[in-house]
C-alpha cells in the first residue's frame, strides 16, 4: 500500500480510537455529572428539620476506661483483687494481650466517683471540669462495638466498617448536607500532640477519608503546630497577584483536561486549588487567637497557648464551628493504658478534661451549643479486670474491652443531663438499653436531619450507607 | 406422527390407541394423586408447575387457529381442501396435554385455596385436552376415509367451547373474579347486567351518606384494599395471609387470625401497623405507604365494636371523632378497586413525608429565587428540610463582609426565614428592622454585631422567636426587659453585653421558662 495512505489510515485509526476513548469518558462524565448535579452542586437537603447543624467529635483514640471515668461500679471496687467471674466471660473474645481472661483479677476504679449536678450523673474525680458541666451532657453508658483492636474499631466508629475504604461520618455529612462556608473546608480533622502520651497510636488518614465518595468530601487535616496548613503562605517573592495568575493558568489547563477526560477527580483538583487560595486568607484569620479574651483562653487551660495541644485544637474547633465548618474531628491519642493506669491516665485526664469542658461551656455562652453537637468518646472501653501484675501497682493496666463503654454528647438536639443505658455491677456487659455503634451513627445522622437509611451512595453496584444494613436511632437521647 | 397420519389411507389405529390412553391417563391423574399437599411435594413438581402459564397459551392459540382455518375453509370455495390440517390439530392436542400436566403439577405444588373454580378449571382443562385429542383423531379418521366429516367439525367447535370456558376459569384464578369486566365502561357493565360502579363519576365515592355505609364493606375494606391486599390476595399470599375478604381476615395466616373482633389491641393487623416504622415487623413494609392516623382510628374502632361485617356506621353508633375520621379518609379509600384518585393535589402513595405529614417540598419558585442569591451569599440560604419551604440563613461565611447594604438585597425572601444567623457581621439595627415581616422566625443570632436596644423593638414583633442571641452586643437592661413580651422565648444569650446581673434577675422573674445564658 502507498505509505502515505497507510500513514493516513494509521492517523485516522489512532484519531478514531483516541476520540472514542474520550467519547466514552465524556459519556461517563455525563452520567456522573447527572448524579453530581442532584447531590454535589446542590446538596441533598436534610430529610427532616435538623436539630444540629455542626458536629465536633472529640475522638479519644486509644479507648478511655469507662470504669475509671464515668461508669461508677462500687461493686468492682469492693471486689478489687478477686478473680473475674467466669459467668461473665462466656463467649467473649479479648485482645491477644489478655488471651484467656480466666482468673484475671478485678481492678476497682483508682479514684472516687461523685454524683454531679442536678442530674446526678456519676463522673470520676479524675475529671473535675467535665464533672462541672455534667448537667449539659448526655451520657450513653451502654455502647458496645464489634472490634477489639484500635484501628479497626476507630474505623468502625467513623466509617461503619472495620476496613479502610468507606467514607467517614464527616465525608457523609459533607456529601449529604453541603458546605456552609466557601472559604473553609466543610470537614476538618485535627490531631493533637500532647507530651508523650500517644501510647504509640497513629492517626491514619483514612480516619477522615472519603472512601468511594468523590475526594472533595474528605476531611482536610489541619496540622498540629504553628502552621495549620503547610505552605499556605506565598513564598517570598510571590505576590498574591502572581499566585492568582498562576492558579488561573493551572485552572485553565485542568479545565481542558476535564473536558477531554471527564475525570471527576480533576474537578476536585480545580475546586481544591480554589479552596486553597481562599484559605490563604481564611486560615490565618482562623488560627489567629490573639483576639480571644483572656478569660476564654484561661477557661481552656494553660496548654491552649501551645499550638497542637488538645486544648488549642478545642479552641480552634470552636472557631471553625463559628465559621461554618460542619464537622470537626479532633483526634486525641493516649488513652491506651495497658500498663500505665497509675501514671498516664492522670496526665491524659489533665490534658483533655479542662479543654473538653471549656469547649462545651464556650459554645454554650455563644449560643452555638443549640445547634452544635459535641461528642466525646473512644473506640471501645477497657477491661474491668487487670492487665499486668496485681502486685506491681506502678504498671497496672487495663486491656481493650468492646462489650461496654461510655460516650458523652452535648448540645445539638440531645437531652442534657441524661444517662442512657446501664452495665452490670462490674461494668462488664451492657444490661440495659444497649447502643451499638451503628445505632450511635444512625442517631448522629438523625440529629443532623438525615435518615441513615436514605443517605446512600451507589458504588460498585451497591447503595452503601454509613450504617450498612443496621442501626436504629436511639430515640431516648433525643431532646 | 402427524405426517404418517396424513399420508396414510389406512385407519390410524395406533394413533387412536395412544390418544385414548392419554385421555384415560389424564382423567386418572387427579383421581390417583389425591388432594394437593404443598408441604410434601417433590421439588421437580414445584419446578414444572409454574410452566403452566408458559405453555397454556399454545393450545389456545393453535385450536383458535384451527377454528379460524376451518371457518375460512367454508368461505373459500376455490380450494376445497383448505381448513385445519391434522398437523395443526395434532400440535394443538399435544400442547394441550402438556399444559394440563403442567397445570396439574402447579395445582399439586402451589398453595391454592380449594374453591369451586379451581376444581372446575382442573376438570375443564382435562376435558379440553381430551376433546382436542378426540378432534385430532376425528380429523385423522376423516382424512383416512378421504372425505369431510361433520363429526370432526362439531368436535372442533365443542373443543373451542370447552377451551373458552376453562381458560376463563384459569384467568379468574390468577386475576380475580372480575378481571375482564372490572374496568369496563358503564354502558358495557349495564349490558352485562353488572352494577354500575360508583366513584368513577365526578362526585367521587360520596354516593352513600356516611351513616348508611356498611363499616366493613364501605370503609374498612377499601382501606385494606389500598394498603394491604396488594401483598395479601389470592395471587400473593404473603405470610399465608389473605386480607381480601372478611372471612379470610378472621381465618388469618401464619401468625394466627388477622383480627380479633372486640379487641383492636390484640388484633394482629393493628399490632403490626402500629409498630415503629423502623421495626422489621412493621406493616406495610418499607417503601409502602403506612396507614394514616384516621385509617388506624377507624379500623380500631370497628374492631373494638365487635368487627361485625354487616353493620353500618349508624348501627355501631360511631362517635363524633370517628365520623370525623371517616370523613377525612382519603377519597381513594372510599372508592373500590382502583388506587387512582382525582382528588386535586393528592400525592401519589410512597411519596409521603416521614411522620405522615404531606410532602410539600420546597416551593420551586422560591428555589429559583434562592439560587439567584447563591453568588452574593454562598452557602447562606438553604431550605430547612426536603419537606419545607422554610428558609434558614447563615452568614458564617460572610461575617465581616456582610453589611446592611448587602443584607438589604435579601428583602424579597426575608419573610421565609425561620432561622437567621448574623453573628459577627457588620449589620446594624437597620437590617434587623427589615426582618419585621419574618413572622416565622424561630431563631436569630445577632451576636458580636453593632445592634442595640433598637433591634429589640423589631424582635418583639416576631412572636415565634424561641432563641435570641445577643451576646457581644451593646444591648442594655432596658432593651432586654422588653423581650419578656415574646411568648415562646426559650433561650436568650446575653454574655458580654451591658446587661447587669440585676437586669437578668428581673427578666428571669418575668420569663421563668426561658434559659438566660450569661457566661457567668
Amino acid at each position: 500500500m502507498d505509505p502515505i495512505t497507510e500513514r493516513q489510515f494509521l492517523v485516522n485509526r489512532r484519531y478514531f480510537f483516541g476520540r472514542c476513548a474520550n467519547g466514552i469518558g465524556l459519556a461517563a462524565l455525563a452520567s456522573l455529572l447527572g448524579k453530581e448535579s442532584s447531590f454535589g452542586s446542590e446538596p441533598l437537603l436534610p430529610q427532616i428539620a435538623p436539630k444540629a447543624k455542626r458536629v465536633i467529635y472529640l475522638f479519644q483514640n486509644g479507648a478511655p476506661s469507662h470504669v475509671e471515668l464515668f461508669d461508677h461500679k462500687p461493686e468492682l471496687v469492693k471486689r478489687h483483687g478477686q478473680p473475674v467471674p467466669e459467668s461473665m466471660l462466656a463467649g467473649k473474645r479479648f485482645s491477644t494481650m489478655t488471651g484467656n481472661p480466666s482468673g484475671k483479677k478485678l481492678l476497682g476504679a483508682l479514684e472516687p466517683f461523685q454524683a454531679r449536678g442536678k442530674s446526678g450523673a456519676t463522673v470520676s474525680d479524675l475529671l473535675p471540669y467535665t464533672a462541672g458541666i455534667a448537667d449539659e451532657l448526655c451520657f450513653i453508658k451502654s455502647l458496645y462495638t464489634e472490634q477489639v483492636n484500635h484501628a479497626p474499631a476507630i474505623n468502625f466508629f467513623l466509617s461503619g466498617n472495620q476496613l479502610p475504604g468507606r467514607p467517614t461520618i464527616g465525608a457523609w455529612l459533607s456529601y449529604g448536607l453541603g458546605s456552609l462556608n466557601d472559604n473553609l473546608p466543610t470537614f476538618v480533622a485535627m490531631t493533637s500532640v500532647n507530651k508523650n502520651t500517644t501510647c504509640g497510636q497513629i492517626f491514619y488518614d483514612f480516619y477522615w477519608g472519603s472512601g468511594f465518595l468523590p475526594s472533595r468530601y474528605q476531611g482536610v487535616k489541619l496540622h498540629p503546630g504553628l502552621d495549620p496548613v503547610l505552605y499556605l503562605n506565598n513564598p517570598s517573592g510571590v505576590s498574591p497577584e502572581l499566585r492568582r495568575r498562576m492558579l488561573d493558568g493551572i485552572s485553565q489547563l485542568n479545565e481542558k483536561k476535564l473536558q477531554d477526560f471527564g475525570d471527576p477527580e480533576i474537578a476536585t483538583r480545580i475546586a481544591q486549588y480554589e479552596m486553597g487560595y481562599r484559605m490563604q486568607t481564611s486560615v490565618p484569620e482562623l488560627a489567629d487567637i490573639s483576639n480571644e479574651p483572656k478569660e476564654v483562653l484561661d477557661m481552656y487551660g494553660p496548654q491552649v497557648h501551645q499550638p497542637g495541644t488538645f486544648a488549642r485544637n478545642c479552641l480552634l474547633a470552636r472557631r471553625l464551628i463559628e465559621r461554618g465548618t460542619r464537622f470537626v474531628q479532633l483526634m486525641h491519642a493516649g488513652w491506651d493504658q495497658h500498663r500505665s493506669l497509675t501514671t498516664e491516665l492522670y496526665t491524659q485526664c489533665v490534658d483533655t478534661d479542662q479543654p473538653s469542658a471549656a469547649l462545651v461551656k464556650d459554645l454554650k455562652m455563644r449560643g452555638l451549643l443549640d445547634d452544635t453537637l459535641v461528642i466525646w468518646g473512644g473506640e471501645f472501653g477497657r477491661t474491668p479486670f487487670i492487665q499486668g501484675d496485681f502486685n506491681d501497682r506502678p504498671n497496672w493496666g487495663r486491656d481493650h474491652h468492646p462489650y461496654a463503654f461510655t460516650v458523652w454528647m452535648a448540645g445539638g438536639g440531645v437531652k442534657a443531663g441524661l444517662t442512657h443505658g446501664e452495665t452490670d455491677e462490674l461494668g462488664f456487659n451492657v444490661v440495659k438499653d444497649g447502643v451499638h455503634v451503628h445505632d450511635f451513627q444512625a442517631t448522629l445522622l438523625h440529629l443532623l436531619g438525615l435518615d441513615h437509611e436514605k443517605l446512600t451512595y451507589k458504588f460498585q453496584g451497591r447503595h452503601f450507607r454509613l450504617t450498612d444494613v443496621h442501626g436504629k436511632v436511639v430515640k431516648a437521647v433525643l431532646a | 406422527m402427524a405426517d404418517s397420519a396424513r399420508t396414510s389411507t389406512r385407519p390410524p389405529a395406533l394413533l387412536t390407541l395412544v390418544g385414548l390412553l392419554t385421555i384415560a391417563a389424564m382423567v386418572a391423574m387427579p383421581l390417583l394423586a389425591g388432594a394437593p399437599d404443598a408441604e410434601h411435594v417433590a421439588d421437580w413438581v414445584k419446578f414444572i408447575g409454574p410452566f403452566h402459564p408458559v405453555v397454556l397459551h399454545l393450545p389456545i392459540g393453535i385450536v383458535s387457529l384451527a377454528l379460524v382455518l376451518e371457518v375460512a375453509g367454508i368461505f373459500s370455495k376455490n380450494k376445497p381442501n383448505t381448513g385445519a390440517g391434522s398437523l395443526v390439530l395434532g400440535l394443538g392436542a399435544a400442547s394441550a396435554v402438556v399444559a394440563v400436566i403442567a397445570g396439574f403439577l402447579l395445582y399439586q405444588g402451589g398453595s391454592y385455596e380449594q374453591t369451586d373454580v379451581l376444581g372446575r378449571h382442573l376438570w375443564g382443562g382435562i376435558i379440553f385436552a381430551s376433546a382436542a385429542i378426540v378432534t385430532f383423531l376425528a380429523k385423522a379418521w376423516t382424512d383416512a376415509a378421504g372425505g369431510g366429516s361433520w363429526l370432526y367439525k362439531l368436535s372442533l367447535l365443542g373443543t373451542s367451547g370447552v377451551m373458552a370456558f376453562s381458560s376463563h376459569d384459569g384467568g379468574t384464578l390468577s386475576h380475580g373474579p372480575d378481571f375482564l369486566t372490572k374496568n369496563a365502561p358503564a354502558p358495557i357493565r349495564k349490558l352485562l347486567g353488572l352494577p354500575v360502579k360508583e366513584g368513577k363519576g365526578k362526585d367521587g365515592g360520596a354516593a352513600k351518606p356516611v351513616a348508611e355505609k356498611v363499616v366493613y364493606t364501605d370503609v374498612v375494606a377499601p382501606i385494606l384494599e389500598n394498603r394491604c391486599t396488594s401483598c395479601h390476595n389470592a395471587d400473593k399470599v404473603k405470610g399465608k395471609l389473605r386480607m381480601d375478604t372478611y372471612e379470610l381476615l378472621v381465618k388469618g395466616g401464619k401468625e394466627g387470625p388477622a383480627i380479633e373482633p372486640g379487641n383492636a389491641a390484640k388484633s394482629n393487623i393493628i399490632v403490626r401497623a402500629e409498630l415503629p416504622r423502623d421495626d422489621e415487623e412493621s406493616m406495610p413494609p418499607d417503601g409502602k405507604t403506612p396507614l394514616n392516623a384516621q385509617e388506624l382510628a377507624v379500623i380500631k374502632w370497628w374492631l373494638n365494636s365487635g368487627a361485625d361485617p354487616a353493620k353500618t356506621v349508624a348501627d355501631l353508633k360511631a362517635p363524633a371523632d370517628i365520623l370525623d375520621a371517616i370523613a377525612k379518609l382519603e377519597p381513594v379509600s372510599l372508592k373500590t378497586g382502583t388506587a387512582k384518585t382525582e382528588a386535586p393535589g393528592h400525592e401519589a402513595p410512597g411519596h409521603e413525608a416521614p411522620h405522615g405529614t404531606p410532602a410539600a417540598g420546597p416551593d420551586p419558585d422560591l428555589k429559583k429565587t434562592l439560587a439567584g442569591f447563591a453568588k452574593d451569599f454562598p452557602g447562606s440560604l438553604t431550605f430547612e428540610s426536603q419537606q419545607s419551604s422554610a428558609v434558614t440563613f447563615t452568614a458564617v461565611s460572610l461575617r465581616g463582609n456582610l453589611d446592611d447594604k448587602t443584607f438589604e438585597k435579601l428583602t424579597p425572601v426575608l419573610k421565609h426565614f425561620v432561622t437567621a444567623d448574623l453573628s459577627a457581621t457588620k449589620v446594624t439595627d437597620k437590617s434587623v428592622a427589615l426582618l419585621s415581616g419574618s413572622e416565622n422566625l424561630r431563631m436569630i443570632r445577632l451576636s458580636e454585631t453593632q445592634v442595640t436596644d433598637a433591634a429589640i423593638e423589631t424582635l418583639i414583633t416576631l412572636p415565634k422567636l424561641e432563641s435570641v442571641n445577643l451576646y457581644g452586643t451593646a444591648v442594655t437592661d432596658a432593651g432586654v426587659a422588653k423581650l419578656a413580651a415574646l411568648p415562646n422565648l426559650k433561650r436568650l444569650y446575653l454574655w458580654q453585653t451591658k446587661v447587669t446581673p440585676a437586669g437578668i434577675d428581673a427578666l428571669k422573674k418575668k420569663i421563668p421558662n426561658c434559659q438566660i445564658v450569661t457566661g457567668a
